[in-house]
């Protein structure tokens, strides 16, 4: 399934890494699957408490408990950066939209909470905690509401714009 | 001395030869960039000899086994050195070599567009086939040096396509050497400026980057804010272990002292960090943490926002924090947003590609557009192009601050070679700080325009391009045209 976000008023597409995953490193802290997270090897560090692993370092048995806790989230890439997805999502507003944004909200077949809700913002969290339906929601609001941005929150891994030798 | 004669554009070319064996021990160095300008002024060229070894070099040479194709042995008397002081049919002008070049005749022959014919003429005449090329190509080598001219003579009467000795050329490295003094404020005309105005404390400047050392002797005191965006650092806006990028950038702005002074030294920072490194050398970003960065930062009185940032997805939550500062900033009279183009000479990638902002790319001590084969010998990178280039400023070579210890870019808190439009970036944003300084009633759309009808042509231009903007940064005319601005 071809994933796509929305900026500017246009639909970008990411592409899949299936042999990455990014995972709640700070999430598993309290869980029993602290050491398990531990001794993975991290490929990069990312704000949030989050890490980007190589899919194949994790046994199946720790992937699926780990997925199990919501624990797991999917690595895409654009163009030259990795993004990864959070389960959370933000509506910014514009005069009159405030409503319409809303009613897109509860005819969404992703359940949300609203944890943020001003004339010009509202901040979404998917109830299941996935990612995915974070990007579902966020773009099943723009597709049908049309407020000025609905999107999911990423975390992007970018070459540094440095140049030094 | 012998000499070698080849045809080449119609011409036959006589040059005299003499064996690398017999090369002086000391050739003339490679010049510097300075010399090198010297030199197309018409100034004599310096040579600084350095040590050349003939045996040494041919031993080196013939570690490739393509090389000991066209070079049989060890024997430096096996090749010749041409003397570049020509005694061609068509002119006979004594041009001085490349300093520290060397061009070198090898046993072997070009030749192009011959006929089994002609080849098997060659062959009768003692040439051997060592390779054949692309397009009808062939490598002939011969027994010796001497043997290059007749060989030649003897294709060339023959009526191939063409026949020519085939040379090895040796090129002394371009150093990458910074020019010994700051160019750059000179080039932007920073004192004219300078003479309206060095800054005003209450114009403040926001650096969005992995960091600033908001300690920095050159720096300290020009913090009014800080913030970490991305990490867990709170009020306080420092890089981790050797992020020097912020630092190097908020320098170009605001540094204060003599040994590096910023654009803008009186005018105040806010250091917002918005990127940490992933442990990988990448850059970590978090959308909705750079836009909150870019909210806070006009919220708290930017007046300019430098970001020498970008790449990756693009993402409304950003376009529209920056939106917001142009138009909500300095209660409504908006903050210059400067955005860096970025360093791949490709079209430039999101956030430089949004309309409306200063976006910044790269220009040399020639004043030339940075690209990869532009004269300052940093081929590794050039400036990107595209509808939003708004102009260009220095971005070689710029001496700014640095973070302390070996972790820097240097070691004693300061750099001499920061590069990129990362460098060119603020150093516009000093410039509408300047502005700014000079006359607080400019909206930041009188700002862009004025950056851009202020900027100098430059490579000839007639007006806008894709590449160059609206020109290179001339802080001096900006910062005039500012004061007078009603």
């Amino acid at each position: 399934m071809q994933r796509y976000f929305y900026a500017d008023g246009k639909r970008h597409d990411l592409d899949a890494v299936g042999d990455r995953v990014a995972i709640d490193a700070r999430g598993a802290a309290s869980t029993e699957l602290r050491d398990v997270v531990r001794a993975l090897p991290v490929a990069s560090t990312l704000p949030s408490g989050m890490v980007i692993v190589e899919r194949s370092a994790i046994a199946k048995g720790d992937y699926d408990r780990l997925s199990s806790a919501g624990l797991v989230q999917p690595v895409y890439r654009y163009g030259e950066s990795l993004v990864v997805l959070m389960p959370e999502v933000r509506v910014e507003l514009d005069q009159d939209q405030h409503g319409a944004a809303l009613d897109a909200v509860n005819a969404s077949r992703v359940r949300a909470q609203i944890t943020d809700n001003t004339p010009e913002r509202l901040s979404l969290r998917p109830e299941s905690g996935k990612a995915e339906d974070a990007l579902d929601l966020a773009n099943f609001i723009y597709e049908t509401a049309r407020p000025a941005a609905s999107s999911v929150r990423m975390i992007q891994v970018v070459p540094k714009r440095g140049v030094q030798k | 001395m012998a000499t070698l004669r080849y045809p080449a554009h119609g011409t036959e070319h006589t040059f005299t030869i003499t064996p690398l064996s017999a090369t002086p021990a000391m050739t003339p160095a490679a010049p510097s960039a300075r010399a090198r300008r010297s030199r197309a002024e018409g100034a004599a060229t310096p040579s600084t000899p350095v040590a050349f070894d003939p045996t040494s070099f041919v031993t080196a040479l013939r570690r490739s086994e393509k090389m000991r194709s066209r070079i049989p042995s060890d024997d430096p008397r096996q090749l010749a050195v041409v003397h570049v002081a020509s005694t061609s049919r068509r002119a006979a002008t004594m041009r001085p070599q490349y300093a520290g070049a060397l061009t070198i005749v090898t046993p072997s022959v070009i030749v192009e567009g011959a006929h089994t014919a002609d080849i098997k003429a060659a062959r009768a005449a003692g040439a051997r086939i060592i390779d054949e090329g692309f397009d009808g190509k062939a490598l002939l080598g011969v027994d010796s040096i001497a043997d290059v001219t007749r060989i030649c003579t003897l294709l060339a009467k023959r009526h191939v396509g063409s026949v020519t000795p085939n040379f090895l050329r040796r090129f002394g490295h371009t150093p990458r050497s910074a020019p010994a003094r700051a160019w750059a404020h000179a080039k932007i005309r920073l004192s004219a400026a300078w003479k309206i105005t060095k800054g005003s404390a209450a114009i403040r400047v926001a650096v969005l980057d992995e960091g600033v050392d908001t300690s920095h002797p050159a720096l300290k005191a020009a913090v009014v804010a800080q913030r970490d965006f991305i990490g867990d650092k709170g009020n306080s806006a420092k890089p981790d272990g050797n992020d020097a990028h912020g630092t190097a950038c908020a320098g170009i702005i605001l540094a204060r002292g003599v040994k590096a002074p910023g654009i803008a030294p009186r005018c105040s920072l806010i250091a917002a960090r918005i990127a940490m490194d992933d442990g990988s050398g990448n850059w970590v970003f978090d959308d909705y943490a750079t836009a909150d960065a870019i909210d806070w930062c006009w919220r708290n009185d930017a007046a300019v926002l430098s970001n020498s940032w970008g790449g990756g997805a693009p993402s409304d939550a950003i376009s529209r924090a920056f939106g917001r500062a142009r138009t909500q900033g300095r209660g409504g009279k908006g903050a210059v947003v400067c955005i860096a183009a970025g360093n791949d000479q490709i079209p430039i990638d999101f956030p430089g590609n949004l309309n409306g902002y200063v976006t910044v790319g790269a220009s040399n001590p020639h004043d030339e557009r940075k690209t990869k084969s532009s004269s300052d010998g940093e081929n590794w990178w050039g400036s990107n192009q595209g509808a939003t280039m708004w102009l260009l400023a220095p971005g070689v070579f710029i001496h700014t601050t640095d973070i302390s210890g070996p972790s820097g870019y240097a070691t004693d808190g300061y750099t001499n070679t920061f590069n990129g439009t990362s460098s060119a970036t603020p150093h516009v944003a000093g410039a509408a700080a300047l502005m700014l300084s000079a006359n607080p009633n400019l909206t930041a759309s009188d700002v862009r325009i004025l950056l851009s009808s202020t900027a100098k042509p430059i490579m000839r231009q007639s007006g806008w391009t894709k590449e160059l903007g609206h020109g290179r940064l001339d802080v001096g005319a900006a910062v005039a045209g500012a004061k007078k601005h009603a």
